[in-house]
């Protein structure tokens, strides 16, 4: 193809910076995507492997199933450049702006070979921004697509030297392209062997395939060992999945490829990141309008191939998702370019003949453009700044929302971490148990378990024991439970409100009429005293036997050994609100968090009142507490009267409220807290279902 | 001979004008204080706090920029403001133009029309707005807003525009006409630019028509949020147990600088635009 090298430098360096600009706002504007959190644990896997020196376990890594592995494997190097600091958000956003850097790439590259104007539609095309912006397996292989035909039309234009070389260089692309995705490879094929056949290289197909297989081998290490046998379960999974319950479910119609490239997808599903209309589906009538022009033309006749051929193939292939129309984005844009440039064209000589612009364009006021840039300015700067704000804040946080994966809608009410790893969340629908996956491309599992309203959790070494509004349940093996029944003597219809597990195996249990104890030995003993007989929120064991129970209005310590009871009621500040939940310190101290009168705290000899008049505590409804590491409390606070609430962190010192502005934590209201073994905090929402943030790294 | 007024009169005049100065600006000064107050606070105890700025956050426009939707908001809004502007002046000129030079049966009963429908109260016509719109498949959509905003500027526009088109002497389009132009084109190519002035008028009055309204905005696109214009969405940060003041000050100063700067870039063509054409018809 003839390029017309009419752009100036000036225009070059516009196009590149404005892609530049676009995909590093999308990188850090676009919410998480559906496959993100697979392609980024690909890469934290591999990052692990790594750094332990385990490369048979890179060359086996039973992730690439579907897509090959060398997109993954470059995020791989983000995560290993982070180090320490690599986790999943982390890796999210430096393969973010590796992807961004890659789509840049692909319109600088399209620049090289095609000129300004054509990457001008590729830098703006937005459905190209979008997956090029988030970590999918896209950019790269666009890139390497495009300097591959770049490659070949310098090898074939007309006297050009080195054209083999050429040649070789644009197979070698081929080969990069297709390890990191072979779509790009499957749906240009047609048309590159078009190319060939009509540019006289036809001889040279077998050689150039052949150097293409090379290098996707050489940058794929899943088909280093047993390649047959990996290409053909890569071939099994594609049949699979595109039959499968992921692409059934959503079921898209035959023609959605159509649908993709007449529209602006993108557009619709971020309207806050793309907020100007998206030029896509002008630019695919562009390149249908271009398509005759193309086809009498021989020497681009290969991209009306291209375009054509690869619709049917997207259209003929079950699996519809977007990103795959960016196969054929870089025929449009090429096919568009020269249509658009022929229409700028026509509307310059206009101009130039009648003048219209000169009389009728506003030129406004010096003045009135300083105003202009100082507002945009300062949006811009506010905007900005909060943006990075977040961004940094929300490093090691994640949401997992009621519903999504397995996790049910409801408030969460209670976690447990258990000794095997797994986490325990029990909520108004039941129990659910959350087991990491072995491999991060799968997603965690997740097991329901119907006990009905669960209240609280503790395990011991019988198993783990489960408060809930039907009884008390015993999980001793496996995901089958038990009812065990609550000790004779307790009131008809007592329920088990709280739970909590000493060191010697004993259970403590509240329940709405005082509680109860049970030895490891499974002997039980009734606490009538308790919470003076009445509801029982929280029990807390501490050292040396001694064990206190949360009520309503009202705190009691027994002492077991020596059988004492010692209760603290209004003339120690708890003036009638429910304990919710009692915290024993790695100093000793009793922390009591109140729903309404703040948190009291004991020293041994007084209680203390920490509340929005005297500390900075933004609300006196605490709803929970816990200690991760010696002196550091993390508290949950509910907002009043609204929905939402405040998630802080105090040292003894200074308070950490963590906001939605500055931190991952949506600003839900959380109802329980606890650390897993992989130092991973888990907070259980009332609406919000369960936010993980990630403490320091995983030992 | 003008007399030149004694002092005590001078001085009464410049009373008179601080005081209206300060009246008019004031509010906006209190806004501009509030929108920089932490808090949500309307008011300060302390009383230097009222008038200068003792106490600065951009806490609140940080919240309305990228907490709040106002963002989205103002792009509706522009888009909304801008297609009307578009449309207001695609259809008003070239109504103009066809009464200020061509002569057709019920020209004058037309532009009297005009003046009739003018004097019904829009709001009045909102039910019946609204009820056409929902049966044309419009309520709730930003076209259906850009289509009443645009028939609510038609009549003032179109007697503006008319009222300059002819103070243009018509020799000049027939001059162009001998040289080979037809009706359209010595539309376009000779009387558009000669009414410029009047052209940023009716720009101006279609933008602020998209732009500062509330109720057809409140009441044509209710919901949701990312669909609303600037000015409603604004007023839905309210609600039953508070007024997030800081947020709503700093959010209103966002949303008249975009105004100011229209009347900026459009201010030397505003006097002439206003006064040539309504007072020659």
């Amino acid at each position: 193809m003839t390029v017309k090298n009419t752009s100036s430098r000036g225009w070059l360096i516009g196009v590149i910076v404005l892609a530049a600009l676009i995909r590093l706002w999308a990188a850090l504007t676009l919410p998480l995507d559906f496959d993100e959190p697979v392609y980024v644990g690909a890469a934290l896997d591999y990052a692990r492997l790594i750094r332990q020196g385990d490369w048979a376990g890179v060359i086996d890594y039973p992730g690439n199933r579907q897509h090959p592995a060398l997109h993954k494997l470059i995020y791989t190097a983000g995560a290993l450049a982070l180090g320490d600091a690599a986790n999943s958000t982390t890796t999210l956003y430096v393969s973010r702006i590796m992807a961004a850097l890659f789509g840049v790439a692909a319109v600088a590259g399209l620049a090289w070979f095609a000129g300004p104007l054509a990457a001008g539609l590729l830098a703006v095309h937005t459905l190209t921004v979008k997956y090029t912006a988030q970590a999918y397996l896209e950019a790269w292989p666009l890139m390497w697509s495009i300097l591959a035909v770049g490659a070949w039309e310098r090898a074939g234009q007309p006297g050009i030297a080195r054209a083999r070389y050429w040649l070789l260089c644009g197979a070698v692309a081929w080969g990069l392209a297709t390890a990191a995705k072979m779509n790009y490879a499957i749906v240009a094929a047609p048309a590159m062997l078009a190319w060939l056949i009509g540019r006289g290289y036809a001889r040279q197909i077998p050689l150039l395939s052949g150097v293409a297989l090379l290098t996707f081998v050489a940058a794929n290490p899943t088909v280093w060992r047993e390649p047959l046998e990996r290409f053909a379960a890569m071939a099994s999974f594609w049949a699979a999945y595109s039959q499968g319950q992921e692409v059934q479910a959503a079921g898209y119609p035959w023609y959605q490829p159509i649908i993709w490239l007449a529209t602006a997808p993108a557009v619709e599903w971020h309207p806050e990141v793309f907020f100007l209309p998206g030029l896509d589906p002008w630019f695919t009538l562009l390149a249908l309008i271009g398509l005759p022009v193309a086809w009498r033309d021989p020497a681009r006749r290969y991209l009306a191939i291209w375009l054509l051929s690869g619709l049917l193939i997207l259209l003929i292939w079950p699996t519809k998702w977007p990103q795959y129309a960016l196969t054929l984005v870089t025929p449009i844009v090429l096919l568009a370019a020269p249509i658009a440039r022929r229409g700028i064209e026509w509307l310059r000589e206009q101009n130039e003949y009648w003048g219209w612009s000169n009389v009728m364009f506003l030129r406004p006021p010096r003045y009135a453009w300083i105003a202009l840039a100082l507002l945009v300015g300062f949006v811009a700067t506010v905007y900005a700044t909060a943006l990075i704000m977040v961004t940094a804040g929300s490093i090691g946080w994640s949401v997992i929302a009621p519903g999504a994966g397995g996790l049910p809608p409801g408030p969460i009410y209670a976690i447990q971490p258990l000794r095997d790893g797994r986490v325990a969340l029990g909520g108004e629908h039941g129990l659910t148990i959350w087991e990491a996956p072995a491999v991060s491309e799968d997603p965690p599992r997740w097991n329901h378990l119907p006990l009905g309203m669960v209240y609280d959790m503790a395990e011991t070494d019988t198993g783990l024991w489960v408060a809930t509004r039907h009884g008390l349940a015993l999980i001793a093996a496996g995901e089958r439970w038990e009812w065990q029944p609550l000790p004779a003597g307790l009131r008809e219809h007592a329920v088990a409100r709280a739970l909590a597990s000493a060191p010697d195996g004993t259970l403590w249990l509240g329940t709405n009429a005082g509680g109860a104890a049970r030895d490891a030995h499974g002997h039980w003993q009734l606490l009538p005293q308790a919470g003076r007989g009445g509801m029982i929120l929280s029990v807390a064991v501490g050292q040396h036997g001694e064990v206190w129970f949360g009520g309503i209005g009202v705190v009691s310590r027994y002492l077991s050994h020596s059988n004492v009871w010692q209760h603290f009621d209004r003339a120690d500040g708890f003036a009638g609100a429910g304990i919710a939940d009692l915290l024993i310190d790695q100093t000793g101290t009793v922390w009591a968090a109140t729903l309404g009168e703040g948190l009291a705290r004991w020293d041994g000899t007084r209680w203390e009142w920490l509340t929005t008049a005297n500390r900075q505590l933004p609300a006196q409804t605490i709803t929970t507490l816990l200690e991760t590491d010696p002196g550091q409390i993390w508290i949950g606070a509910a907002r009043p009267l609204t929905t939402g609430g405040f998630l802080l962190r105090y040292d003894g010192q200074t308070w950490r409220n963590f906001l939605p502005r500055d931190s991952g934590f949506p600003g839900a209201e959380p109802l329980a807290l606890a650390v897993d073994h992989r130092r991973v905090l888990w907070i259980g929402t009332r609406a919000n279902g369960v936010v993980t943030y990630q403490l320091g790294p995983v030992p | 001979m003008i007399r030149k007024p004694t002092r005590p009169v001078l001085v009464l005049q410049y009373t008179i004008l601080i005081l209206g100065v300060l009246f008019a600006v004031y509010p906006l000064w209190f806004a501009f204080l509030a929108s920089g107050r932490s808090g949500d606070r309307l008011y300060t105890l302390n009383l230097l706090g009222m008038f200068l700025p003792t106490e600065w956050t951009f806490e609140n426009y940080r919240a309305m920029i990228f907490d709040r939707p106002l963002l989205t908001w103002l792009r509706n809004s522009l888009y909304v403001a801008g297609v009307t502007t578009i449309a207001s002046l695609v259809i008003t000129t070239s109504a103009a133009f066809a009464f200020s030079r061509f002569k057709f049966y019920g020209r004058e009963f037309a532009l009297i029309l005009l003046l009739a429908i003018q004097t019904f109260p829009g709001v009045l016509s909102l039910v019946a707005v609204a009820q056409l719109l929902t049966a044309m498949g419009l309520y709730g959509k930003h076209e259906g807003l850009i289509l009443a905003y645009t028939t609510g500027t038609l009549v003032f526009s179109t007697w503006n525009m008319k009222g300059y088109f002819d103070t243009i002497p018509i020799e000049l389009e027939e001059a162009a006409m001998i040289d080979g132009c037809g009706p359209i084109q010595s539309f376009i190519l000779i009387a558009l630019p000669l009414a410029r002035p009047a052209l940023a008028v009716t720009a101006l009055l279609g933008f602020l028509a998209g732009w500062g309204d509330f109720i057809f905005a409140s009441v044509l696109v209710p919901a949701p949020d990312s669909m609303k214009l600037v000015v409603p969405g604004l007023f839905s940060l309210a609600n039953s147990q508070s007024v997030p003041w800081g947020n709503f000050a700093a959010g209103g100063l966002l949303i008249i600088l975009p105004t100011i700067i229209v009347f900026l870039m459009l201010q030397r063509f505003l006097v002439s635009g206003l006064t040539v054409g309504s007072v020659k018809g």
